[in-house]
């Protein structure tokens, strides 16, 4: 994991200025749009079998894969390249398939099979945890770091300095708290002789070394930029409807805090019970649960596209926000010992997916692919490779293809050792978008967060899916 | 189940703390982050403490950001956010929106706690902080029992968690010499050494 990045040498800076809060609204459509990043987290091990790296019903028949969707998926086809198999709920997506580039086989560091580790590797390419990647992605001239929306579940991030986690559900109250501050003036109020204590005494214990004074002076940058803030929240209108589902009032949310410049990066962790489905109870019921999901999903990119950033030049939100939705893994065939058609499923960190649009992404594609696809004869997965099997001897986790990232297709071998590089890595996504955001290759992640070879080799990017 | 274990041991942890409220609340420091805020539960709980009797209520923080303890909004003031079995101190960094609400919220405590010590018997408030307080309801003529009052205030409310130099220089303070009791009040609150953990 990196050791340095943008937001901890900011830390350590005199201030953060007011002006960083202050945007000059959309850009002219003769200048460069602004570029915002959302992440959207699926907690608790979203299924990719449901969704969009399905198996055919055949493989339940053959007591190989578990599928309660009871009907066969379809076939996702990428005009710009790619193949995988679309779950019944996924059909909802297919009206997007021009934006979405579909991501599949993605290895999360092995040995790691929690929530906790995987999700801090998904966000910080170290399963221990570490600094948030897209803060890397935000301007050094914004003060609000990153904003975090609803609940991020045991994830360890260190960069917390300019960041802001709330459920998106407060976000009307915090516009209310704004306004009666004064803000809807526009300029704020006019601070109080106790604010002004404050700063003045903020001013003074930030003036030395130590995590006192970094908080001080924190505290001193919060102050000043206080009422710039308050300013821009009341000039929010209201973010969402009360019949709104939570992933969408997450990003409406989001959508409004990026165009008024209050954030550039939103990472909005979701949180629904029932995908977790190591009970066979509960996997019976994930087609149901997924096909709410895409729903939501295909909804949110929708709300994205027909928003518009800058109605005059033409640009929706879609157009200048890269979007990256991921859980921290997959999940398995099925369980050990269980019949396919009466089991749950465990975690699947070898055949995690991505599913992006927007900004920088090319839509209508799809890399890599996951193993454990075809059936011989005798009903038996065939061309599993010795690396497989090293991992995973039961062959319940199709893990992600070998992927020659020159070509950009799958690669043909079979390895008979597993080397993480040969792979689509989480490290691989998280790059691809810190390349989309331009962010200078030293501030990539490595395949090896630990750095045993003592040499840090960023993880090669998925150049197929950009633009 | 080591994370389970711990993830009760911190909710009652909790539950003891927010009771009642202890006469000291140094003992909610101890799983604060130094140079973080201390966060919305131990700030309200320290002023609680250090100026209200027990058992009686006075006010909530949250009510002056038009919500309840617990709601969403003060988790934007410091405060964990998970389950049982995990969770995690957020917000607790000062930025511009957590000094939003900080304000907002202390100085709604402080102009409740001043009217109560003013003008409604002083009810539920400490009897020493009343005594003091009582001496800027009205403005002194005598500049050295204003002084004396102020200090005793600050120590009655900041106690030992600033040093010295902090309590001179606000003393010192144009701000400190001209405002009211709800203006003493809040410039104490929303001192560093109140606000953040050290």
């Amino acid at each position: 994991m990196n050791s340095w990045n943008r937001r901890g040498v900011v830390k350590l800076g005199a201030g953060l200025t007011l002006s960083s809060l202050v945007r000059s609204g959309p850009a002219r459509a003769a200048d460069a749009p602004p570029h915002f990043f959302l992440q959207i987290l699926l907690q608790n091990g979203v299924d990719s079998m449901y969704l969009l790296d399905a198996r055919p019903l055949s493989f339940v028949a053959a007591n190989r894969a578990a599928n309660y969707a009871g009907v066969d998926p379809t076939v996702w086809e990428g005009a710009a390249g790619g193949r995988t198999l679309a779950a019944p709920a996924a059909e909802v997506l297919k009206p997007l398939k021009s934006r979405i580039a579909v991501v599949n086989g993605i290895h999360m560091p092995p040995g790691f099979d929690g929530h906790e580790q995987n999700g801090n590797s998904m966000l910080t390419g170290n399963p221990f945890g570490g600094a948030y990647f897209g803060a890397f992605v935000t301007k050094p001239e914004r003060s609000l770091s990153y904003l975090t929306l609803d609940t991020l579940i045991g994830v360890n991030l260190t960069n917390q300095t300019g960041v802001l986690s709330m459920p998106s559900a407060v976000a009307p109250s915090l516009a209310s708290q704004a306004a009666g501050l004064g803000g809807g003036s526009g300029s704020g109020s006019s601070p109080s002789s106790a604010t002004e204590w404050s700063r003045k005494s903020a001013e003074t214990c930030g003036g030395g070394a130590g995590v006192l004074a970094d908080g001080c002076r924190a505290m001193r940058a919060g102050l000043d930029n206080a009422a710039g803030l308050a300013a821009r929240l009341s000039t929010l209108p209201p973010p969402f409807a009360d019949g709104d589902a939570k992933l969408l009032k997450a990003v409406k949310v989001a959508a409004g805090y990026f165009k008024a410049g209050i954030a550039d990066t939103c990472l909005v962790a979701l949180e629904e019970s029932g995908f977790d489905t190591h009970s066979e109870t509960d996997a019976a019921k994930a087609p149901e649960l997924h096909a709410t999901l895409a729903a939501d999903i295909a909804t949110v990119l929708t709300f994205l596209a027909a928003t518009p950033f800058d109605e005059a030049a033409g640009i929706s939100m879609l157009d200048v926000t890269t979007v990256l939705m991921t859980p921290e893994f997959s999940r398995t065939h099925g369980q050990t010992g269980k019949p396919m058609t009466a089991t749950g499923t465990d975690h699947n960190p070898l055949g995690n997916y991505a599913i992006l649009a927007g900004r920088g992404i090319k839509g209508d594609i799809v890399v890599g692919a996951t193993d454990l696809d075809e059936l011989t004869a005798g009903n038996a997965f065939a061309n599993v490779s010795d690396a497989h099997k090293a991992l995973d001897k039961e062959c319940l986790k199709r893990m992600g293809k070998p992927y020659d990232f020159t070509t950009g297709e799958v690669a043909a071998q079979l390895p008979s050792e597993y080397k993480l590089a040969d792979y689509i890595s989480a490290a691989s996504v998280i790059n691809t978008v810190l390349d989309a955001f331009d962010v200078p290759k030293a501030q990539w992640l490595n395949n090896d967060p630990q750095l045993q070879g003592g040499v840090k080799v960023p993880a090669k990017t998925l150049a197929k899916i950009r633009i | 189940m080591r994370k389970l274990l711990a993830g009760l041991l911190l909710l009652g942890t909790l539950a003891c703390r927010t009771a009642g409220h202890p006469d000291d609340a140094q003992a909610m420091e101890s799983g604060l982050q130094v140079g973080a805020l201390r966060g919305f539960a131990a700030t309200e709980m320290m002023i609680k403490s250090r100026l209200t009797l027990p058992n009686i209520h006075v006010f909530n923080l949250a009510q002056f950001l038009n919500a309840s303890s617990g709601d969403g909004i003060t988790l934007l003031l410091g405060g964990y956010q998970g389950n049982a079995g995990s969770s995690t101190l957020r917000n607790a960094t000062p930025n511009a929106v957590n000094m939003m609400l900080w304000r907002i919220a202390l100085s709604g405590a402080a102009a409740k706690i001043a009217n109560q010590a003013c003008n409604q018997d002083a009810y539920g408030l400490k009897p020493h902080f009343v005594t003091a307080a009582a001496k800027l309801c009205t403005p002194p003529e005598d500049p050295a029992v204003r002084v004396a009052a102020l200090k005793e205030i600050w120590l009655a409310t900041m106690r030992y968690d600033a040093p010295k130099a902090e309590m001179d220089a606000w003393l010192a303070s144009p701000t400190t010499a001209s405002a009211d009791l709800k203006g003493v009040l809040e410039s104490i609150f929303l001192d560093p050494y109140f606000l953040i953990a050290h």
